[in-house]
């Protein structure tokens, strides 16, 4: 028996390999199968880790993209195929996890995320995963993540490097304090070698999966950095923004809280 | 002070990290604005193109740099100053997804 009141049980054969693991085991399979994750871009890094998820067994999955499959996508968005070019990307998606994985609930939202329903996305789920491709995307989840205390994965590409960040919000710093204070914003799409995104999604999937099981985040308020050119992996401690318009306000309502 | 380079910053540098300190004192601030400049004049014409141009004064729109982890707009921006000790890590834009 695969589902029990239209949830996943951790004794599906699916889940063998990662419930012998004792950081998950049988309870940490039922916690995943409880969670709700937003993914927000159904792009490169969302096509590996929106499988990543569901091969997890994450319960419920919500995919936020308001784009179309395009022929310039197919280096990387393995989520697609040529005869997709010009259908709705997260709808596409949802359909494909599904093929993959019929007992997981996927709802897919085709309209741009903006100041008007991401609240109601971001406050509903218990993750958020950026996986989008601009920094005024990335500023808006960051702001209601931020908003609702909720964590946000986050990661990157360009060119031959790519980057992964964990946001708790009110205990590490957030995007803003990182990025959101940059003055130029560079113009045009950049390149990137497609298995770059892989690997960056894949990091964001990974560190989604550890936080959800309660583990702790290895990121910690440090961004890591990779480059395939030479395949390193760097950490930078990054200081929060004591001013920060939007996690300070979260540091106090945590502080508040703890009272 | 540590210069850090990532991603392909490092590879137009030639290495991850480096030291620079100011030319007389060692011991003493100097802005990030000269620090780049002096990092431009030690690596040539790659990192004038690439990083920071003294003559223009600006960084490459591509390109962001922190002070000890910190984003130099939420300071001084590149008249910062920056001591022996602090850090400087330059960083690529990387937002495509």
């Amino acid at each position: 028996m695969k589902q029990m009141n239209g949830k996943q049980t951790p004794s599906d054969p699916r889940y063998s390999r990662q419930v012998g693991l004792p950081e998950i085991g049988p309870a940490g399979q039922l916690l995943l199968g409880q969670k709700r994750v937003l993914v927000i871009g159904a792009g490169g890094l969302g096509s590996p880790l929106l499988f990543a998820l569901a091969g997890a067994g994450i319960g419920r999955i919500t995919i936020v993209d308001s784009d179309t499959v395009s022929e310039s996508n197919l280096n990387r968005q393995f989520l697609y195929r040529s005869a997709d070019l010009g259908l709705p990307k997260a709808r596409l998606a949802a359909d494909r996890l599904r093929e993959y994985h019929p007992d997981l609930s996927v709802v897919s939202v085709t309209e741009l995320l903006t100041d008007k329903n991401a609240p109601e996305l971001i406050a509903s789920h218990d993750l958020v995963i950026s996986a989008v491709d601009s920094l005024q995307s990335r500023l808006l989840i960051n702001k209601y993540c931020c908003r609702y205390g909720r964590t946000l994965v986050d990661g990157g590409v360009s060119g031959f490097s790519g980057y992964a960040a964990v946001i708790e919000p009110g205990r590490t710093p957030c995007y803003h304090c990182l990025f959101g204070v940059r003055e130029n914003t560079p113009s045009g799409p950049s390149g990137v070698l497609g298995s770059i995104a892989g690997i960056i999604g894949s990091l964001e999937a990974t560190l989604a999966i550890i936080l959800l099981l309660g583990l702790e985040n290895p990121l910690d308020g440090e961004v890591l950095f990779f480059y395939a050119k030479d395949m390193s992996f760097e950490r930078l401690k990054i200081m929060r923004d004591p001013d920060c318009p939007h996690c300070a306000a979260s540091g106090q309502r945590e502080a508040e809280q703890t009272k | 002070m540590k210069i850090k380079y990532f991603a392909q910053i490092s590879e137009w540098t030639g290495c991850t990290q480096e030291d620079f300190s100011h030319e007389e004192d060692p011991g003493m601030q100097i802005s990030v604005r000269r620090v780049l400049a002096g990092l431009a004049s030690r690596h040539g014409s790659i990192f004038q193109e690439r990083i920071y141009n003294p003559a223009s004064g600006n960084l490459q729109e591509d390109v962001f740099i922190l002070l000890n982890g910190c984003h130099l707009a939420r300071l001084q921006g590149l008249d910062t100053l920056a001591a022996d000790q602090d850090v400087v890590a330059v960083i690529p834009v990387t937002e495509a997804g």
